[in-house]
């Protein structure tokens, strides 16, 4: 049996006084939300911080709605419910897709879309589809809120944006236009695995069939997850049937990883599952955004 | 005891008889609810309020990183100053060895670590969070030495010698490469004339890897004292034995030791939280009765993932070179094999009994068989896990048979069909012993029958379907594996109390096979019970139970026969009694239908509880059986797969899977048929995941966030993986063939271990078959195999072609 070390715990009652327990002792802090990584984490000794701040108590981030053109998610939300909201299902569907794909159920029931986010883990499922979706996430210091764009809160390996005394809040993704689709494509070498490779692919199709937005994000194969910009650009006003275009675009996404050979296959494996990922999300993608057409 | 009869006068043969419990569907496990709702208590659960205790200390190991090393130094003051209770080698009585096979061993390493995961000290604290603080105080020093992992450069002369004598335990390989003492040699007939007048022959080599059991509780144990009594609740597979080594090791009598599978006693008795052949005895169990002796406190070790893969018992890697030979016409001519077991830092293992597999499943006038056991630093000690070697050699023997036929172009059924041993009178070919029962070639047709065989196989190299990227191919294999050797003698007892509550005594343990239900169901059916409402049970508790071997080799039901003859006894002691009441000749009366009746007048009958209301007190009834020596025990069946890959991603997948075993006949029909199913998923994580790893630079970080700081790689559930739910295949049909056992209890045979045989070679020639032939040569598959493999097909698109040596003559 392999226990976590000893640790204090704080379970604040506000937003305000869970910023005001970071800001006075953020240095030897963690925030716990529902703990699916964190707990291991301390039971394998990985870290041991003097206080963990327990933020479930705390009121009001639990919520999945759209208001203000976005799909906006409180950041105490399960994953579950990710899962099973028909509004997500419907319209943001990378985000449903990968929502389905997080560990397995119990790790969904309990594992929330912020400590997903903020873990900062470069093969979770949720930041690759931030990434394709051009999401955006609230962090709230001791100044109050501020928006980070996903694209630029994914630092590194375990490293977010987040100063020491700021506690996501909540996570958005721009409501998709008409003719949008989107898909989350993961291969794992089974149920609860890390990613071997992943992708999350978001299109806008224009008046024609080309397309008008397309994002791309990749888990599993880099230091964070990826949001491949060459590859997205490649396929502007392009169709997603347009295999040579879809051939050059998986080309360059493949480019941008840099996934490391381990027990899940060779760095070249990876490599090639991200093109061909890319490539089958495009398509899909693609399909879906013209089935949604309006 | 052999005088025995081979069959209680209980016994029902009779392959039309008419049970009560014995295969009713509708009989479900008796401890279900207890577990699913979590009350059932595991070692691991123990606290001190159950042992009637306040306190508790708690206990873990230091272990070794290194492969081989020698200990220098090992510093406890820090640990001690703090308050913690330490354990070295030299704290233990001198010469004080446990363990069981050929190598007992000191429970802590006493200058030289064999094998990376070696427990050096051990600690005790007063609370469960503080041992690896405790831990992390002791400072060892080593001075690393060459190692080595693989079997074959373990062979070479110039590798790093483990043990007195040499690498072979027990032998050695000469300067001519000629095989010594420690490997067993067979012989029959004249193999290389054989392969040399054959029309095909046909040779390779194959291999498996480090396996761990990881059942669902680790090993472990809670250890107290109370005066010189010493009380351990252990999680073990085999009480009665962890008794006997506690009392030799203490030198104190046997029944001042008690050893209970958890709790002991009624409920939680035989809790083990599975074995899988990892639980029959362990280091932890003495050390943490050392430790409550000089604490004076009960003592709680449980292992650690980590220490529980590395220090306790693996599934061993056996490699085997074959050369087969065969006439056009498909008949098997030779069989010439070479197996290689890498046993480990602390031995144990060897290859024969996937030797006996492999002379017992195929009728063959010339085979010649050599098995060396190697020691490496690999790993600890190789041993059972679920089958003692059957598993890797089956998968050795139904490669090379599949890709024998595939040289003959020969359907892989038709070729098994020819050449298996099968009824009737199948034989043991080397001691010449008569098989007690056989389920061939009834298993192989029906299972045939069920998957659709000729349907699905279009034949070598050649998918069933091809859908886009997608392949489905079939394979199929069959098994002929021991089900357990002949062991001493079993015992249990049979209680009825006035009120008519029976009460099944019995050594053994319940693995999650069903052993807590199939227990008293057997002793329930022999007295007539239409029911087991009122039937209690007591199992693997020495204070109540008395041996009845281990609770291993799919012998745990063939040894509760011995509850046929402790009803028999009760009966003997009970129907006199009752004849009087019934004015009826005693040797006339039998159970029946929840009484008890005369057989010449069935009108004339008792109900049970009225019976029992005529004792004045307790009875108790006493059984022993032996099972007999001179029949060979064989567990047959035959596996039919399907499996799916995607040539772009090399994901695999296995669509269904039909499986038939010869039970004999079936006992508990739920748990038999779960068994069976739960067998077959156990083989998908053998084909395509499990294999404990090491890391020969000993500093690698698998898993971001998870470094690792040993030898070993991946020893926690995160990156030692095993199929989850998911990973089951759409669809699993499992076929039980009731083939009479004339020794077993109602003619059962043994279900745990038989399921997992043969498993992940069904699936792995379903995987060959769908990517153009390819032959795979190690377990378990890994994703780089499967990419090679479509690449292989890819430029040789014919297929169907060999990735192997062979000559035709």
């Amino acid at each position: 049996m392999t226990l976590p070390p000893r640790f204090g715990y704080a379970a604040p009652r506000s937003l305000d006084e869970a910023v005001r327990v970071l800001q006075a002792r953020g240095d030897e802090a963690k925030v716990l939300a529902g703990g699916q990584s964190m707990i291991p984490l301390l039971k394998l000794r990985v870290g041991a911080p003097a206080l963990l701040v327990d933020i479930q108590k705390l009121p009001g981030l639990d919520y999945v709605e759209e208001s203000g053109g976005f799909l906006r998610v409180g950041a105490l939300t399960r994953v579950a419910a990710l899962c099973r909201s028909d509004l997500v299902r419907r319209k943001y569907q990378a985000l449903h897709d990968a929502s389905l794909t997080v560990a397995d159920p119990l790790v969904r029931n309990l594992g929330t879309v912020g400590g997903n986010l903020c873990h900062g883990d470069p093969a979770n499922d949720l930041p690759a589809v931030m990434l394709a979706m051009g999401g955006e996430l609230v962090a709230t210091g001791p100044a109050g809120a501020r928006t980070v764009r996903a694209d630029g809160f994914f630092v590194d390996t375990f490293t977010t944006a987040l100063a020491r005394d700021e506690i996501l809040t909540e996570a958005r993704v721009p409501s998709p236009p008409p003719r949008s689709g989107g898909v989350y494509l993961k291969v794992e070498q089974k149920v609860a695995d890390f990613a071997t490779a992943a992708a999350a692919v978001q299109v806008t199709l224009d008046r024609g069939s080309g397309c008008a937005y397309v994002g791309i994000g990749l888990a599993g194969v880099g230091a964070t997850a990826i949001k491949a910009k060459k590859a997205e650009e490649a396929m502007a006003g392009r169709e997603p049937t347009d295999r040579k275009a879809v051939a050059e675009a998986a080309g360059l996404a493949a480019e941008a990883s840099s996934p490391v050979s381990d027990i899940r296959g060779t760095a070249e494996y990876k490599k090639r599952l991200v093109r061909l990922l890319v490539a089958r999300g495009l398509e899909k993608a693609g399909e879906r955004a013209r089935r949604g057409a309006r | 005891m052999s005088s025995k009869p081979q069959s209680s006068g209980l016994n029902n043969l009779d392959p039309n008889a008419k049970f009560n419990l014995v295969g009713n569907q509708a009989v479900t496990r008796r401890d279900i609810y207890a577990k699913v709702t979590g009350q059932r208590k595991y070692t691991p659960d123990i606290g001190p309020g159950d042992i009637g205790r306040s306190t508790m200390w708690y206990a873990g190991f230091l272990v070794a990183p290194h492969p081989h090393a020698r200990v220098t130094s090992i510093d406890v003051s820090a640990a001690q100053a703090a308050g913690y209770v330490t354990l070295v080698e030299s704290d233990l009585p001198v010469g004080a060895l446990f363990g069981i096979g050929a190598r007992a061993y000191p429970p802590l390493v006493s200058s030289e670590v064999l094998y990376p995961g070696q427990p050096v000290a051990a600690v005790a604290a007063p609370t469960a969070n503080e041992v690896v603080d405790a831990l992390n105080l002791i400072k060892v020093e080593y001075e690393q030495l060459p190692y080595v992992f693989d079997a074959q450069e373990a062979l070479q002369a110039s590798a790093p010698q483990l043990w007195p004598g040499g690498n072979v335990p027990g032998g050695g390989v000469g300067e001519n490469g000629a095989v010594t003492s420690g490997t067993l040699t067979l012989n029959l007939g004249d193999v290389d004339t054989a392969l040399a007048n054959a029309d095909v022959v046909y040779e390779d080599t194959f291999g498996t890897s480090i396996q761990q059991h990881f059942e669902i509780f680790p090993r472990g144990a809670v250890a107290y004292w109370s005066g010189g009594q010493l009380t351990v609740n252990a999680s073990t597979q085999f009480a009665w034995a962890v008794q006997q080594q506690l009392a030799a090791y203490f030198a104190i009598p046997a029944t001042d030791v008690r050893v209970s599978t958890s709790l002991g006693g009624y409920e939680d008795g035989g809790a083990l939280g599975n074995g899988l052949g990892n639980k029959s005895t362990g280091e932890e169990y003495v050390l943490a009765a050392v430790l409550a002796q000089k604490i004076g406190a009960p003592v709680k070790f449980v292992h650690t993932r980590l220490t529980h893969a590395r220090t306790t018992t693996n599934r061993w890697p056996l490699s085997a070179t074959f050369r087969l030979g065969a006439m056009n016409d498909g008949t098997l001519v030779a069989i010439d094999g070479i197996y290689t077991a890498n046993v480990g830092g602390r031995g144990g293992a060897q290859g024969a009994d996937a030797v006996g597999d492999f002379y017992n499943a195929y009728n063959c006038p010339n085979m010649r068989f050599y098995s060396i056991p190697v020691t490496t630093d690999a790993y600890s000690n190789g041993a059972a896990m679920r089958s003692v070697g059957e598993e890797q050699g089956h998968f050795l023997m139904e490669s090379a048979i599949d890709e024998l036929a595939h040289k003959l172009n020969m359907d892989p059924v038709q070729f098994r069909l020819k050449n298996m041993r099968q009824a009737p009178n199948p034989v043991e070919p080397f001691a010449n012993l008569p098989y007690t029962t056989i389920a061939q070639p009834q298993a192989l047709q029906e299972a045939m029958q069920a998957f659709g065989w000729s349907n699905l196989w279009k034949g070598w190299g050649v998918p069933s379907s091809v859908n886009g990227t997608k392949r489905v191919g079939v394979g199929m294999c069959i098994q002929n594996a021991s089900k357990g050797s002949p062991f001493p003698p079993s015992t249990s007892q049979v209680q009825v109390d006035p009120d008519g509550t029976v009460t099944v005594y019995i050594g053994l343990t319940d693995h999650g096979a069903g052993g807590n239900t199939t227990f008293p169901l057997i002793a329930s059916e022999a007295l007539g019970l239409t029911s087991m409402a009122n039937v209690k049970l007591i199992q693997s508790d020495t204070m109540y139970t008395t041996n009845a071997s281990v609770t291993a080799g799919s012998q745990s039901t063939h040894n509760s026969h011995s509850l046929l003859y402790a009803v028999e006894d009760l009966k003997n002691q009970w129907f006199p009694i009752v004849a009087s009441k019934l004015n009826a000749n005693a040797n006339n009366l039998a159970f029946g239908n929840d009484t008890i009746y005369d057989t010449t007048n069935p009108s004339n009958s008792i109900s049970f509880n009225d019976a029992a209301a005529l004792l004045t007190s307790s009875i108790k009834g006493f059984g022993v059986w032996q099972i007999p020596f001179n029949v060979a025990y064989r567990s047959t069946g035959a596996r039919f797969a399907q499996v799916e890959v995607d040539t772009e991603t090399a994901v695999v997948h296995v669509i269904s899977h039909t499986f038939a075993l010869g039970l004999g006949r079936t006992i508990f029909y739920k748990g038999a048929i779960h068994q069976m199913m739960g067998g077959s998923v156990m083989g998908i994580g053998s084909a395509f995941f499990e294999e404990l790893l090491n890391d020969p630079s000993q500093n690698v970080t698998v898993t971001p966030g998870f470094p690792s700081s040993g030898s070993w790689l991946n020893p926690n559930f995160h990156d030692y993986q095993i199929p989850t739910i998911y990973e089951n295949p759409d669809s699993a049909n499992v076929i039980p063939v009731e083939n009479i056992d004339p020794t077993g209890p109602f003619g059962a045979t043994g279900i745990g271990e038989n399921c997992i045989i043969a498993a992940d070679i069904s699936f792995i020639n379903a995987l060959s078959n769908a990517l153009g032939g390819y032959r795979f040569h190690k377990t378990p598959i890994r994703i780089e195999d499967v990419v090679e493999a479509i690449q292989w097909m890819n430029s040789n698109p014919n297929g169907a072609s060999s990735t192997s040596s062979s000559t035709t003559s």
